[in-house]
């Protein structure tokens, strides 16, 4: 039978089996998917760039903000506008869109609300929807975050608009 | 329970819009609006105050509208009904869809039409001095988004414009999945105006109609 282990062969031991639990608490490898992600985020690197000066420059793209549009039923086209003084906000709660038409054109007015105002206010603000690159219109938000745009009433405007998306321009 | 909140519970009624989102197919939601005893005087503006604010004001304008046009009056014996969405959207674009519902559900309350919760999906429009039911472009969407509700255990109405777009009749147009609904004890009610609605309703009531 062994004999009792003494404080300090105790203390031994609960030292070894803390090193061990170390050993075993390491992340495990990052995976594929998560580096596409980061570089996704990245801009392209300059021929040469050293990597540290390539993490150290980047700025991350920004990201889309969206707008969901329901229905209960519409009349208007296969791509209609929201109703007359209806807003839809967007599904962080940062902004609030109006779109409206007359004379030919479409109305777009964008909010930035609450600590938003103050975080996009003078920005350059893009609106599309996702499978688009280049933006349907942009719109410049003014000290206070709000910003108008008009731009031509077409059926592919409306299209775009049946799921607007914004983004900042950089 | 006290005296109020018991007649408060018997008076309550529910509509249920099917919604539908614009861009993605089978993106559904159910706007469920209830309707019940304000518990104190409400003007009119008071009473669609949070429907109006969620963004249904067009669907009440149009069914206060369509039921003035209709001879509807309201019974000043029973205490008025405050409406509100239980689970609004958030971004509800169109809403026009609501109007029937909205409509139905007032006609419920003031016991003009049996039953304690419907479905309900349409708009109205006047057509020739009459005000009609318009044809829904997005009805086939909210057939299907009815079936989602499943099983039910008491039968439930699902009133919808009789005429598609193309001016087919909505029962031949959607013969099959109104028969679908029909297995889950929904029962798909087609109506070409609120007239036609509460005479033939009233008809079946005085047979013993349940359905």
């Amino acid at each position: 039978m062994n004999a009792e282990p003494t404080n300090d062969e105790l203390h031994e031991l609960w030292r070894e089996a803390q090193r061990r639990l170390r050993l075993v608490d390491t992340e495990p490898p990052v995976s594929t998917e998560r580096i596409e992600q980061l570089l996704n985020h990245l801009p392209e690197r300059a021929p040469g760039e050293h990597l540290r000066d390539w993490l150290a420059h980047t700025q991350p793209r920004s990201q889309p903000i969206e707008f969901l549009r329901w229905a209960a039923d519409t009349s208007d086209g296969d791509a209609p506008l929201p109703d007359p003084d209806s807003s839809l906000e967007s599904e962080d709660g940062r902004f609030r869109l109006n779109l409206s038409s007359s004379d030919g054109h479409i109305h777009i007015t964008l909010q930035a609300l609450g600590f938003a105002a103050d975080e996009f206010a003078h920005k350059q603000m893009g609106i599309s929807t996702s499978d688009r690159a280049t933006p349907l219109a942009v719109i410049v938000l003014d000290e206070d975050g709000n910003g108008t745009v008009s731009i031509e009433d077409s059926q592919q405007a409306r299209e775009v608009l049946l799921k607007p998306e914004i983004r900042v321009l950089e | 329970m006290t005296v109020c909140e018991t007649i408060r519970q018997t008076a309550r009624k529910t509509i249920l819009v099917p919604w539908t989102h614009l861009a993605e197919v089978g993106k559904q939601h159910f706007l469920e609006i209830v309707i019940e005893p304000a518990g104190c005087g409400v003007d009119a503006d008071s009473q669609f105050r949070y429907l109006n604010i969620h963004g249904l004001r067009p669907a009440v304008r149009s069914a206060q509208s369509a039921l003035q046009h209709t001879g509807f009056r309201i019974m000043r014996c029973r205490s008025q009904p405050i409406l509100y969405p239980v689970n609004p959207p958030l971004n509800a674009s169109n809403a026009s869809g609501a109007a029937l519902g909205v409509a139905l559900g007032l006609l419920m309350y003031h016991r003009r039409l049996s039953g304690n919760r419907l479905l309900a999906s349409g708009d109205f429009i006047r057509k020739q001095n009459r005000i009609r039911i318009r044809p829904a472009k997005m009805l086939h969407g909210q057939l299907n988004a009815a079936a989602k509700l499943g099983l039910q255990n008491k039968p439930l109405q699902y009133y919808v414009p009789a005429q598609t777009v193309d001016g087919a009749a909505t029962c031949n147009a959607y013969a099959e999945s109104i028969r679908a609904l029909a297995r889950l004890n929904i029962f798909v009610r087609p109506v070409h105006d609120l007239g036609d609605l509460l005479s033939r309703h009233n008809d079946h009531s005085q047979q013993g109609y349940v359905q």
